[in-house]
């Protein structure tokens, strides 16, 4: 029940707790000791009394006179506590009382045997009167036990005034000394509800004394400090990632400037190709072409052949820079993913270039081929390069044979390109997807050797990957692998 | 009017290109005189009637523009923008005739009015090729618009 009061006043109560305890064990025994031994004397002083009054009495009672034997008596009246005495003579026969007319009805009938008791709140004693060894009679007292009551009225008072006394003493020095257990707890949980408040690991609980509170006092500041330490490097190191991910920051941000100014830098490059390398080209071709027609006889075969020569050299450098902005197109064009329907796009595809079509090439497809997702102008380009591959890349004279086919590979879909063509060697095999390498002599089969690289940016720029598997004069097996829808 | 009567305007700068448009021309038998401003800013003062181009009976106003787009001083983008702009000009058809194959300018020229987008073939031989089917779909098939340089109310 003292659980939630604050600690100053539990102190208090438990040290008035205390000191009541045992005040009131100590006031008690006291109490109950003194009880016992003033009963004791109030029996020896009847005892005495009976003792002297009988033996005052014998001669009354052996000269059969009850008037002395009544004043005798009489004499109790000094003794305020005697409310009533008798004698009785030898044969037991009331003989005198006190006071001197009571009726009979107030004593014994007969005298009882000797001996002290307690009957009810009053003491009574028996007292044979004897005389030279005969005895005369027997003399009854009873007494009341007023004293005693005074007795114990007396001692409660005093039990009460010495409580009050020593509680209000009691209270102040619990007052005046439970500051010196509960100022130093106080003074920690002060600190404490400080740390944790404003997160402050600097501040410090007093020391107060060398005693245990001193000690916990002194443990409780070791473990702040630590804190405070660990705070400190904690403080520092978050400072220093901080200031490193801005330097990182800073630098991303310097290299992503660097590099947009780059790729800015290769568009101007890649437009510039696109309008202003083709304009002089366009000329050469067109000049020849126009010498060629008007004045082609004056120059004659041999002026004719090298003409030819100009136009085929600038169609070949047409072909290349279509190649390279095509190239530079896959690796830069924004690749917006769609399902695309690999059986319509095909069939699309084929439709749109007779030169995919019968008699210049069989094409076989397994169907069903499913869908995949992809950017479909890019996977329309890698189609086109892969098939345009397999039809240039046969013996002079064959008729060129594809088929094609998916092959699911987890969530992935592999689309083969298998062809009857030349073939490559297995130490070309390496190379062939990457820019400008090519495997033949430009006199066998033309090319400018980037269609392949464009078919490996676009697929990895889809996120997917790209193979071979070939064996020379055994046709080529290209696959492509992408997303399924 | 006569379509064939009407007159083209080639904005082109590169001379070798006016010379081997004007000679596909005639190889494609298109009848049709044509006019040709050097650079952007030629083009639009053509349009505008102003400069040496004030007489419209010795310039007059053409049906079709083919458009380069690398011009000098204003490019054709921008030509092309300039037209749409006036409501007088907006049923003139342009066509664009230029190198480039990029996406962005495809797109854009078809964005802000293009009516078609064609690329300048390498030879002589296919230009007067393309020359002809511009001459047989937008003068003999097509109905060019009626009116041009009029606004409409």
């Amino acid at each position: 029940m003292l659980r939630n009061t604050p600690i100053k006043r539990k102190l208090t109560v438990i040290i008035l707790l205390i000191s009541t305890a045992v005040l009131l064990i100590t006031c008690a025994a006291f109490f109950a000791y003194d009880l016992f031994t003033f009963r004791q004397s109030m029996v020896a002083h009847l005892s005495t009394l009976a003792e002297m009054t009988a033996s005052t009495s014998t001669a009354a009672l052996a000269f059969d006179n009850p008037k002395d034997a009544q004043e005798t008596l009489s004499a109790l009246k000094a003794e305020q506590h005697i409310v009533a005495a008798c004698l009785y003579d030898k044969d037991g026969k009331f003989f005198a009382a006190y006071p001197a007319n009571s009726p009979t009805n107030n004593f014994p009938t007969a005298p009882e045997p000797a001996g002290l008791r307690f009957e009810g709140s009053y003491l009574v004693a028996f007292q044979p009167a004897m005389q030279s060894g005969g005895l005369q009679g027997t003399l009854y007292l009873k007494s009341d036990m007023g004293a005693l009551y005074e007795r114990i009225r007396l001692y409660s008072l005093i039990v009460l005034l010495v409580m009050l006394g020593s509680f209000i003493v009691a209270y102040l020095l619990s007052s005046l000394l439970q500051s010196q257990i509960s100022q130093p707890l106080l003074q920690l949980a002060e600190t404490a509800k400080a740390v944790s408040e404003r997160q402050d690991y600097s501040v410090r609980a007093a020391k107060l004394g060398r005693d245990e509170f001193g000690l916990l006092t002194d443990a409780f500041n070791n473990m702040l400090e630590q804190i405070h330490n660990r705070d400190l490097a904690l403080q520092e190191a978050q400072q220093k990632l901080r200031q490193h991910a801005d330097d990182l920051e800073k630098r991303v941000a310097e290299r992503t400037a660097r590099l947009s100014e780059t790729i800015a830098e290769l568009e101007a490059f890649s437009y510039s190709i696109s309008h202003d390398m083709r304009a002089p080209l366009r000329a050469m071709q067109g000049y020849s072409d126009y010498v060629m027609e008007n004045y082609g006889e004056k120059i004659g075969p041999e002026g004719q052949q090298y003409l030819q020569r100009i136009n085929r050299a600038g169609m070949r450098l047409d072909t290349l820079i279509q190649d390279i902005l095509s190239y530079s197109r896959a690796a830069r064009a924004q690749m917006d993913l769609h399902p695309v329907d690999l059986e319509k796009l095909l069939d699309d595809i084929i439709q749109q270039y007779p030169g995919f079509q019968p008699p210049q090439v069989e094409i076989t497809i397994e169907k069903p081929l499913g869908s995949v997702i992809a950017h479909e102008a890019s996977l329309t380009q890698v189609i086109s390069n892969l098939l345009g591959n397999a039809i240039k890349f046969v013996q002079p004279g064959q008729t060129p044979r594809i088929k094609i086919r998916a092959e699911p590979r987890g969530d992935d879909l592999r689309l083969w390109f298998e062809d009857n063509g030349i073939g490559i060697a297995s130490k070309d095999l390496n190379r062939i997807f990457a820019i400008f390498e090519r495997v033949h002599a430009e006199r066998t089969y033309e090319g400018t050797g980037i269609g392949l690289s464009i078919v490996r940016k676009a697929i990895e720029r889809m996120g997917g990957q790209v193979g071979v598997e070939s064996e020379l004069g055994k046709g080529s097996k290209f696959w492509i692998q992408i997303k399924k829808s | 009017m006569n379509v064939t009567a009407r007159t083209i305007l080639l904005v082109e700068d590169n001379e070798d290109d006016v010379f081997f448009m004007e000679q596909a021309k005639g190889r494609a038998g298109i009848q049709n005189p044509m006019q040709v401003a050097h650079n952007g800013q030629e083009a639009i003062d053509y349009l505008q009637g102003a400069g040496k181009y004030t007489d419209r009976s010795q310039f007059p106003l053409p049906f079709l523009i083919l458009l380069d787009l690398k011009l000098p001083l204003v490019m054709g983008l921008d030509v092309l923008k300039w037209i749409r702009e006036r409501p007088e000009f907006e049923t003139v058809l342009v066509v664009v005739l230029t190198s480039s194959r990029e996406d962005r300018d495809i797109d854009t020229a078809y964005r802000i009015g293009a009516n078609s987008y064609l690329v300048k073939p390498p030879t002589a031989q296919k230009l007067t090729e393309l020359v002809k089917c511009l001459g047989d779909y937008w003068i003999r098939q097509n109905e060019p618009p009626v009116h041009i340089g009029e606004a409409v109310h």
